[in-house]
């Protein structure tokens, strides 16, 4: 039909400064939004219920022994681990925007991994709290603490998801300098997730633990 | 009626709406979902309206049991949450997905293939929660707020529904989400040579404020729901007895709250851009309308508490939200204003969308007032949970968002289907509605002062039993306008009068392409220098307006 040239009439008129942003970078800013806005909601339900409560968290089950959650040694090891990956990403997505293929495989294939990591080492955690008596149904604080890291994890999951999807569509050449919105709203996301660990192990991990 | 007399439908769009079903599942055409939208919306709004009749049959009298306790807790649940997010929101969604890309000269949405999955998940979140009714034991039951610990196992019996109206909200909540962040982006990146943001008309305006709101909210809803969840499944104590149930209410008014602005700022578009038609008048104000619409969104986050005067806050935190609450009712009224300063000196030409946008200016500042009544926490303590709540939510919901709704299908339906509507049908749709409406819900307002509370399967005071059978009788009187509604659309629809691109002698760019409009939406994008850019056209070309058919509406 003639819809193919009818899109390309040209229009008299001054040709306006369009956003120099793409609209998938765009799209991707405006739902993270909306996902500062759910973990957002996730740390007011956590204050909201810090505030309310005269011991936090509250007095662990009696002979109980590090009953709560340490910052070291899987947590601290588990944030190097992401935000190096936040590096690797970065630098895999500067690579693809000067053509540098062979250092984009690498880099990207490296941040896959370290977010694998990052997911066992979480898993690990889950199974030594839960083996030490600390589950979600214990008190709030444990609650709020499983429902925030797991959340956290199924988003790790869903951007790992995200960049093996790239991983592919970059193996079959669809990326180059010219057309790497993509990777580049994909690394959006996992600078995101990454951000979000940042306060987690803030608040949940280092504030419980050396809280006055 | 008469004028309806079948006419050909010119050739090229003969198949508007039977399209193969193949087509309607796969389509990324925004024209086409947004049909889709509509057409769920509307299948909603009838089916939650038949609950309302059920209702209604219950409390007309005195100690009836048309149903029994427990089913008309069920139904009014029922029938909140389908009118409020399975009919308002979605229908205007539709609206706003058919008419958004042409009006700012676009020739899609920006991620179409996310604006049919954002769709379908609709229908999915739909039937879930239907799935309460049929494999649940009982639906949702605790209101379409569904306050813990209401909905907490301890107080369910067994019974599945609040699992399957969380998991019904927790699809809505994605879907919205994924629908505001295609519209913004859409507005962003996608508009017409031209076509600069102050040029924008009104309704995308509101559009994109509406949007804002939902990207905002949504998220916090789903996090509601997911945590009333794990409650009920992980066995968490987030808003048990042992936990923090208020903390649920937190959650679900700072979405509620925005969520009834969600349902009335793009209704706040649509008249913007009906009055200013009809009354052959620019808008008034159009910095001003702007302004107010983020003024709108900013304080509408600021205000939810003013729903929980009563679960024993700080008396500072109270009066905090109780001025912000009235606060916003400044904006509001600036829009109130500029409305009526479009009209004031116009040439008005009644027609059913204008009388539409009128019935709303009347019945929406009613629902104003009383809202601003209900902000100030003394009132609000002796009227919280009383039928003058119940009689300012349908002043806003029903008199605001369903009047706006009809003034947009009357309005806009020409360009949709390329038929005018009947007229005649549409008077009496309007007429009908109007009396209907303000019979039904003018005098609740003396049964809340009275102290008759909501949510209350029956009543036992004799001296109520007048006032409940006028509601009852005048509700039906609703159902018969939205039948004639229904009827004109059908009727119209198959073998109303041609419309032709503009019958209206609009000012935005939708009606600068033919009815229906072809699937890659223009042929040629007019200049546009201004937000009227038909109005535009219309002046440099120097011919005297068209008149309005008179006969259709
Ligand atoms: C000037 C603007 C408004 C003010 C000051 C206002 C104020 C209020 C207040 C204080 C309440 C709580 C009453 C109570 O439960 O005790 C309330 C309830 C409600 N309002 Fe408004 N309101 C306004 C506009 C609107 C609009 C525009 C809508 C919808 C389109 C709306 C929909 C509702 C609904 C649905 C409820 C009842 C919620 C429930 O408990 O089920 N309001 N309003
Ligand atoms: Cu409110």
């Amino acid at each position: 039909m003639a819809v193919a040239t009818m899109q390309h009439q040209p229009v008299h008129e001054p040709v306006p400064e369009y956003p120099a942003i793409k609209p998938g970078m765009m799209g991707m800013y405006i739902f993270l939004a909306s996902e500062v806005m759910f973990f957002g909601s996730l740390f007011a339900v956590y204050f909201y219920m810090f505030g309310s409560h005269a011991t936090w968290p509250p007095t662990p089950p009696a002979g109980a022994k590090e009953f709560y959650v340490a910052v070291a040694p899987i947590p601290i090891i588990n944030t190097v681990v992401l935000f190096s990956s936040a590096f690797t990403c970065h630098f895999a997505a500067d690579a693809i925007a000067r053509d540098n293929r062979r250092r984009f495989f690498i880099l990207w294939t490296a941040t896959v991994l370290l977010g694998l990591a990052f997911e066992f080492g979480q898993l690990y955690e889950f199974i030594s709290a839960f083996s030490r008596g600390l589950n979600l149904q214990v008190n709030q604080f444990a609650s709020a603490f499983f429902i925030m890291t797991g959340f956290h994890g199924a988003h790790v999951l869903g951007g790992l998801v995200l960049l093996t999807l790239i991983l592919y569509r970059a193996a079959k050449g669809q990326f180059n300098s010219q057309h790497h919105v993509g990777v580049a709203a994909v690394t959006l996301y996992w600078h995101f997730v990454d951000v979000v660990w940042f306060f987690l192990f803030l608040i949940l991990y280092v504030g419980v633990a050396y809280h006055p | 009626m008469a004028a309806t007399q079948t006419l050909p439908r010119p050739k090229q769009y003969d198949d508007t709406f039977f399209k193969p079903i193949s087509i309607w599942l796969t389509t990324t055409d925004h024209k086409l979902i947004g049909i889709m939208y509509m057409v769920t919306g509307m299948l909603s709004f009838v089916l939650a309206g038949i609950f309302a009749l059920i209702i209604r049959l219950q409390l007309s009298q005195p100690n009836l049991s048309v149903v029994d306790a427990e089913t008309y807790n069920q139904l009014i649940s029922a029938h909140g949450v389908t009118m409020i997010f399975f009919f308002v929101t979605i229908f205007l969604t539709g609206i706003a997905n058919y008419m958004v890309p042409l009006m700012i000269g676009a020739r899609d949405m920006a991620f179409p293939r996310v604006n049919l999955l954002g769709f379908w998940l609709v229908p999915v979140s739909i039937l879930l929660y239907y799935g309460g009714f049929l494999f649940g034991k009982g639906a949702l039951d605790a209101g379409w707020t569904g306050y813990a610990p209401l909905t907490e196992k301890a107080y369910q019996n067994g019974s599945l529904g609040v699992d399957f109206w969380a998991m019904s909200i927790i699809v809505w909540a994605i879907s919205g989400i994924m629908a505001s962040t295609n519209f913004l982006t859409t507005i962003v990146a996608l508009r017409a040579p031209g076509m600069k943001l102050t040029r924008m008309p009104l309704f995308v305006w509101a559009q994109s404020s509406t949007s804002i709101l939902l990207l905002i909210v949504g998220a916090p809803l789903a996090a509601a729901m997911i945590l009333v969840e794990c409650d009920r499944q992980l066995g968490t104590q987030f808003f048990t007895t042992q936990g923090r149930p208020v903390l649920y209410q937190h959650l679900f008014w700072f979405f509620g709250h925005p969520e009834v602005y969600i349902m009335i700022l793009p209704g706040f578009g649509m008249i913007s851009e009906i009055i200013p038609v009809f009354a052959r008048k620019p808008i008034f104000g159009y910095m001003s309308m702007v302004a107010a619409l983020f003024g709108i969104v900013f304080l509408s986050m600021t205000v939810w508490a003013h729903h929980m005067f009563t679960v024993g806050m700080n008396t500072y935190v109270e009066t905090f939200f109780m001025i912000m609450t009235m606060l916003i009712a400044v904006p509001t009224g600036i829009k109130f204003f500029n409305w009526i300063a479009t009209a004031w000196w116009g040439s008005i030409e009644f027609t059913v969308p204008m009388k539409f946008a009128w019935g709303f200016l009347a019945t929406f500042l009613i629902g104003g007032i009383t809202g601003v009544y209900l902000a100030s926490v003394p009132v609000d303590t002796q009227l919280h949970q009383s039928y003058y709540v119940v009689a300012h939510l349908h002043y806003v919901l029903f008199g605001g968002s369903v009047f706006t709704i009809f003034a947009g299908v009357y309005y806009w339906f020409p360009k949709i289907t390329g038929r005018l509507l009947s007229k005649r049908l549409g008077e009496w749709n309007f007429w009908t509605l109007f009396i209907g409406f303000n019979g039904t819900f003018l005098i609740m307002h003396t049964l809340g002062l009275e102290g008759m509370p909501r949510r209350i399967a029956t009543y036992t005071n004799p001296a109520w039993g007048t006032t409940n059978m006028i509601i009852t009788v005048s509700s039906f009187l609703i159902a018969f306008s939205v039948l004639l509604f229904l009827i004109n659309i059908v009727r119209s629809w198959r073998g109303g009068e041609i419309a032709g691109d503009d019958p209206w002698q609009a000012n935005s760019l939708e009606w600068a392409t033919t009815s229906p409009p072809p699937p890659y939406n223009f042929e040629k994008i007019p200049p546009i220098h201004s937000y009227m850019p038909l109005r535009d056209l219309r002046e440099a070309s120097g011919q005297p307006p068209v008149p309005i058919p008179a006969l259709s509406s």
